[in-house]
């Protein structure tokens, strides 16, 4: 469910600039302090109370976001560095690449790495070229990131059927790469069609950074798919105020075409999320759009199956449950495959995951990790288990909640 | 002073990153991060910059209100950390 909260309005103010810091009393300053690492606001909060002159260093309220700070700077150097790389190494092998959501916007919105928190790099390539994009990363330092969100560590097995590859490796061999070949996963042929997918990879534009030159989407076009990823993919079930900043930063930096959006949400079948995601946009951050861009496509909303796609994952969107889904698409000749990644993650991704320090053996951080997993599939069941006697008692149609919202 | 007549060198997996005033180096091999605040900031990028430690503490003497056997003392306790940290390396100049 999605939880907007008045602090949460305060905040994104905050980083705005439309709420003063002066304005703000010290008992709120630990949620709002709390609340802006947790939606990835925290860097912007930062820039914000140094402008304002407060000195992070003298009082303790603020320690735990300077320990942000920090990290945060720290990653970015990182993944910075790792994309600085990734780019000479795509473009040598002549792969078109183009950078999506965090690389991108870090890049070209934000102006620097360290103002735009993220956990990965994402990249798309062209379907038929996946695999040998694939290969050059992998000669390039990247494996397979046998992570818990990528079903216990088996991708390999479900990549027939998923939209991008998760790779581990770049500076330091902690850089997280997502190579993806499609935009979107999870019934990803049905939520953008081959022909959808077309229209974005011929929808770029190139930025003379680093070096060599750097394809992004086009600001339309990138700001159709932060919609769709922010409802269709993720769903507000997993809100992220970060996802709606980075929409609300489109907006400010670009004078958008909200023509060529509104008939592209048409004619993809997105206007359910594109109107969504603007109006928790604006709630938001009160961002400025033209009146009758939210009119238009509400006229031109009709009984979309990605309005349907994006009201179930809102109400069932849990871990647990898309986890399920995907396991039940594994092939019975991948399962040994999955099994064994699910028991045995390389070594790399067991340092990261379970922070392992460099000198110690890897072997018996394994035990723990069995423990760990079966833990989590407890919690899963019961939160499964919760849902459906929650949902069984239901009487309404989902419709009737969601137009309530 | 010590180290006054070594050459600051930054190894190569030594990444440095800046954002209003404040820095951090990430030592890519062990993974460790340093933060630095505005006045190590300033002292990193000058060693980054300087042929002998030596000039940097004479640069950071003129643009400080600072004591020389008080820069002395921090000046070498942030080298000492950044060398036990892997992120500085010190040679004879050439």
């Amino acid at each position: 469910m999605l939880k907007i909260t008045p602090d949460l309005i305060v905040l994104c103010g905050l980083v705005t600039g439309a709420v003063d810091v002066r304005s703000i009393s010290p008992d709120q300053w630990v949620n709002l302090v709390q609340l802006a690492r947790v939606h990835g606001l925290a860097p912007l909060l930062i820039r914000v109370l140094k402008q304002s002159g407060i000195n992070l260093q003298d009082d303790p309220i603020w320690q735990s976001l300077v320990q942000y700070m920090y990290q945060n700077m720290a990653r970015a150097a990182m993944l910075e560095k790792s994309f600085q790389d990734l780019i000479a190494i795509l473009y040598k092998a002549q792969i078109l690449s183009i950078w999506l959501k965090g690389a991108a916007l870090a890049t070209t919105v934000y102006g620097d790495w360290s103002l735009r928190p993220m956990s990965d790099l994402d990249v798309l390539v062209p379907y038929e070229r996946r695999d040998e994009a694939l290969r050059v990363v992998q000669q390039h330092s990247y494996d397979f990131n046998h992570s818990e969100q990528n079903l216990f560590g088996a991708q390999e097995s479900l990549s027939a059927h998923n939209h991008h590859y998760q790779l581990i490796g770049g500076a330091g061999g902690n850089a997280y790469l997502e190579l993806h070949y499609w935009l979107l996963g999870r019934d990803h042929s049905h939520l953008l069609p081959l022909d959808g997918l077309n229209w974005f990879l011929d929808q770029t534009e190139t930025v003379d950074r680093y070096g060599y030159p750097l394809l992004i989407l086009k600001p339309e076009a990138h700001f159709l798919y932060l919609c769709a990823h922010a409802l269709l993919q993720h769903s507000e079930d997993d809100f992220y105020a970060l996802r709606f900043l980075d929409l609300h930063e489109l907006v400010k930096h670009y004078r958008l075409d909200w023509e060529i959006i509104v008939k592209k949400a048409v004619e993809l079948k997105w206007t359910y999320a594109v109107k969504r995601a603007l109006k928790i946009t604006v709630q938001l951050y009160a961002t400025q759009i033209p009146e009758t861009v939210l009119k238009d496509l509400m006229s031109s909303e009709n009984d979309e199956s990605s309005t349907r796609y994006a009201m179930m994952l809102s109400g069932k969107g849990s871990r647990g449950e898309r986890l399920w889904s995907d396991i039940q698409q594994i092939k019975w000749k991948n399962l040994p495959a999955f099994v064994y990644r699910v028991l045995f993650p390389s070594r790399i991704y067991m340092k990261h995951r379970y922070q392992i320090p460099s000198h110690n053996p890897v072997f018996p951080y394994y035990f723990y990790r069995w423990f760990d997993q079966a833990r989590q599939v407890f919690w899963m069941v019961l939160e499964r288990t919760r849902y459906s006697m929650r949902h069984s008692m239901r009487t309404k149609h989902p419709q009737s909640d969601w137009n309530s919202r | 002073m010590k180290f006054s007549q070594l050459q600051p060198k930054i190894p190569e997996h030594a990444l440095f990153r800046e954002l209003g005033g404040e820095a951090v180096l990430l030592n890519l091999k062990t993974e460790q991060y340093f933060g630095l605040d505005e006045v190590g900031t300033r002292m990193w990028v000058l060693l980054s910059q300087s042929p002998t430690v030596q000039v940097v503490f004479e640069t950071l003497l003129e643009e400080y209100d600072v004591e020389a056997p008080q820069l002395t003392q921090d000046l070498e306790e942030l080298l000492e950390r950044l060398i036990k940290g892997g992120l500085l390396e010190l040679q004879a100049s050439s």
